[in-house]
């Protein structure tokens, strides 16, 4: 069976991969090269992962149900919501953005939503075969993350430079900001888990097996 | 000996000899990039970058014009704008992902390089590779180029459209930082650092 690095009383350094020996002495130990903090697994990481997440969810409502984007032209106010702007981007033909705009803004961010989900639930580590699955499902979220972002940086855009009253003028939505507040919970939340724990169980189960048989 | 970041596994590092990237053996993480040149060619890069990132802070990224009235907006313009309309916490968010944080990822690379180049060891090193490594995560500067592209059509529609040399230069920005992010590893960068001290 292989060898994990808590088990064999070994910490990885994250930050020079230096594989340091686990002292006797209490508190935090540092790495022997760099310094760093070493933690045999991210502290807390289930429960902050979960506090970050439940608020990225509750956000996402207000972030897809508010404007986004009000534009006003000649007296005359429109506002969009996310979806809302690219189904008007569709119905212009301009269905390529439309699709980034769907991907980057609604399906990563609900996706990402879901996999941490997936990731965290404690009956899903009952299966050991799942761990490679899950790794690479969290490299995926881990990754896409920053994507999201687009749809904050074309407001911004936008807005610094269609500001020509009375003729045309954009302004952000409320949703904006619920979106920004989305996109950093969910990275946050991606970056305090800890994908070692996938594979803990499956481990541990498997070497406590011999003494149960005894 | 190293253990893998993702899933823990210990093993052996294979000894590369040209620039390889190391994966683990279980889970297919990466452990870690060694090129042999990397810290050279990951300064040049970064100097590259600093001076593209420079002009896509002082330039228009783009300007629009219609019935005669001209705006532009710079990356800085861009948070500001967001700020004017209300929107404080988001313009902070664009500001910091697109201004400050890739400023400090510059900056922190080049104090991790330049020592090493001229055969010291850098200052509070542990702390700044851990700080570059934060740094490059919120620095967003190639999801700014793709939501630059996006709203050119938009903006088309509604006046005359010009590209500023400040989007030209993210460009740029964008390309070496992907370049140096491929070769450049805060890990690998400790042989490079064993070796010179050998």
């Amino acid at each position: 069976m292989s060898v994990m690095a808590t088990h064999a009383g070994l910490l990885l350094c994250e930050t020079c991969g230096l594989l340091n020996r686990r002292p006797r002495a209490a508190g935090t130990p540092l790495c022997a090269r760099c310094g760093t903090g070493l933690h045999a697994r991210k502290p807390d990481a289930v429960v902050r992962t979960w506090a970050l997440l439940v608020a990225a969810y509750v956000l996402y409502i207000p972030a897809n149900v508010l404007p986004v984007l009000t534009t006003q032209s000649l007296g005359e106010e429109t506002s969009d919501t996310i979806l809302g702007g690219a189904i008007r981007l569709w119905a212009q033909g301009a269905w390529p953005l439309s699709v980034v705009i769907v991907v980057a803004s609604f399906v990563v961010p609900l996706a990402k939503l879901f996999a941490l989900t997936w990731l965290l639930m404690p009956a899903r580590r009952l299966f050991a075969g799942d761990a490679h699955r899950g790794t690479r499902l969290y490299r995926v979220v881990d990754f896409i993350g920053r994507w999201s972002m687009v749809d904050i940086y074309v407001g911004g855009l936008l807005v610094g430079l269609v500001q020509f009253y009375p003729f045309a003028t954009v302004g952000v939505g409320p949703a904006a900001a619920a979106f920004g507040a989305v996109v950093v919970l969910t990275m946050l939340a991606s970056r305090s888990f800890d994908p070692r724990l996938l594979w803990d169980t499956p481990v541990r189960a498997s070497r406590t097996a011999p003494n149960e048989g005894a | 000996m190293t253990a893998c970041p993702d899933c823990d596994y210990v093993q052996r590092e294979p000894q590369c000899v040209t620039a390889c990237v190391v994966r683990c053996r279980r889970c297919g993480g990466m452990l870690y990039r060694a090129v042999p040149s990397a810290p050279d060619s990951a300064l040049a890069l970064t100097l590259a970058a600093a001076v593209f990132f420079l002009i896509a802070n002082i330039l228009p990224l783009m300007t629009l014009e219609l019935y005669g009235r001209r705006t532009s907006v710079t990356l800085t313009g861009m948070a500001t704008a967001l700020h004017d309309a209300g929107m404080t916490g988001v313009g902070v968010l664009v500001f910091v992902t697109l201004v400050l944080m890739p400023a400090l990822e510059i900056l922190a690379r080049l104090h991790l390089l330049v020592p090493l180049r001229i055969g010291r060891v850098p200052w509070k090193i542990g702390a700044v590779s851990r700080l570059q490594a934060s740094f490059k995560v919120w620095s967003m500067v190639e999801v700014a180029v793709l939501a630059a592209t996006v709203s050119i059509h938009r903006l088309d529609q509604i006046g005359d459209l010009d590209i500023g040399p400040a989007l030209w230069a993210l460009g740029a920005v964008m390309i070496l930082f992907a370049a140096t992010h491929s070769i450049f590893d805060s890990r690998d960068l400790w042989t490079h650092y064993a070796r010179r001290a050998a």
